[in-house]
């Protein structure tokens, strides 16, 4: 076979032509679509930008519309919130007060909120939203957060009144943590009750807890009612004077416990 | 203003002292706003003596039912307080504003000392916080206070018949 060199040379031009092409078609087939995509994003972006300029103008009532949807919404979620929060807290408070009732022996107990105060000064009583439809009695004692707050005075059908525990009408048996002494309490002041009827033979201590005893009726027995604040003796007298601070503060009054006799 | 109007305004305090200022103030002692409103309907307004012993009598039953410890307390004091104020009022023009703060201040305290006896009567136990006569003289004649400077202000509109 006889090949000339022209030929030979024209068949070299050929391949690296064939090899340039296979090249740039690999090139373009690598950059181009990039650089196509880019762009038609750019294009795309600009008619958007376009298109959102005439949109601004022509639904401009309905974003405004929106907006104000949405802040409603905004300020409906935070009402939710608020209430939620409160819910919280709210359960918080009842946890504790149930979590009372498995310290003691319990039968029968209802929760109450506190309603109303007495809108006499002279007089401490409060009311509350449990009745004789709740199975409330008269003398049932009402506790909360771990202490006696008073007993039940008046019972109505849906309410019912409370005798907190420093009235003076507030009168009941109580025992010294300590030293097991058995004692009449009865209410005084604000925050104040005392002793009635101490021998100087009873062992009665300055910061002794005062709580309850069993022998008032079906009272559950050693729920705290306040702290021995000061003992004296009057001249001439036989009994001694016993004054007790109470754990009771009025102003702190939500949720109550009411224990079934 | 209205009898009526009257009782039912007297009402709604009573209403607002025993249920929402409590949970407000959040303090142990309430300025006694019913009390007040006796006071000030006593030197402000025209009634006859037997309309007023009517409006005491209602408030003092109504707080007493709410207070619920004693049958009757206020229904003694209320309509004690109308009568020893037209004694008061009979001797004495009642016009200055000092004379009504001094009676102001003299019926508040008479009024506590009413209760107290009243309390021991039922209690047996006989007790006097010099503090309580204190804030509840001093709140109960700063309404007054006030109340005199909103008259004013309104022109005296306020109780007129």
């Amino acid at each position: 076979m006889n090949i000339s060199f022209k030929n030979s040379k024209r068949f070299v031009y050929s391949f690296v032509f064939i090899i340039f092409v296979i090249f740039f078609m690999l090139i373009i087939k690598i950059f181009l679509p990039s650089l196509i995509f880019r762009v038609e994003e750019k294009l795309t972006d600009s008619v958007y930008f376009i298109d959102n300029i005439f949109k601004y103008f022509k639904d401009k009532d309905e974003l405004y519309k929106e907006n104000q949807y949405l802040k409603k919404e905004i300020q409906n979620l935070r009402i939710q919130i608020t209430n939620l929060s409160y819910i919280k807290k709210e359960n918080e408070i009842l946890r504790n007060l149930l979590s009372f009732k498995e310290s003691y022996t319990i039968k029968k107990w209802t929760v109450a909120k506190v309603i109303a105060f007495s809108p006499e000064n002279m007089i401490k009583s409060f009311s509350i939203d449990v009745g004789s439809k709740d199975g409330v009695k008269p003398g049932d004692i009402v506790i909360t957060n771990g202490y006696v707050v008073g007993m039940i005075g008046d019972v109505y059908s849906n309410f019912s009144t409370v005798i907190p525990v420093d009235d003076k009408n507030f009168k009941i048996t109580v025992r010294t943590l300590k030293t097991g002494e058995l004692c009449f309490y009865q209410g005084l002041d604000k925050g104040k009750g005392y002793l009635k009827f101490i021998t100087p033979d009873q062992d009665i201590r300055v910061g002794d807890t005062i709580v309850t005893d069993a022998i008032s009726g079906n009272i559950p027995a050693g729920i705290p009612i306040g702290i021995v604040k000061n003992i004296s003796q009057k001249e001439g007298e036989f009994f001694r004077y016993v004054e007790v601070d109470l754990f009771y503060k009025p102003t702190l009054l939500n949720y109550v416990i009411v224990v079934s006799r | 203003m209205n009898l009526l109007k009257l009782l039912t305004i007297g009402l709604i305090i009573l209403i607002l002292q025993s249920s929402i200022i409590p949970r407000f103030l959040n303090v142990n002692l309430l300025p006694d706003f019913i009390f007040v409103y006796l006071l000030l309907t006593l030197m402000y307004a025209n009634y006859h003596f037997l309309q007023f012993i009517v409006i005491s009598l209602i408030l003092g039953i109504s707080v007493d039912s709410i207070s619920g410890l004693y049958p009757v307390f206020d229904t003694i004091i209320f309509p004690l307080t109308v009568i020893v104020f037209y004694l008061v009022k009979n001797k004495i023009f009642i016009s200055n504003f000092i004379l009504k703060l001094i009676i102001f201040i003299l019926f508040s305290i008479i009024s506590f000392f009413a209760k107290s006896i009243l309390i021991y009567f039922y209690t047996g136990i006989f007790t006097i916080a010099v503090n309580d006569i204190y804030y509840i003289t001093v709140s109960n004649t700063s309404i007054l206070y006030l109340f005199y400077y909103i008259r004013e202000f309104l022109y005296g509109r306020v109780f007129e018949k």
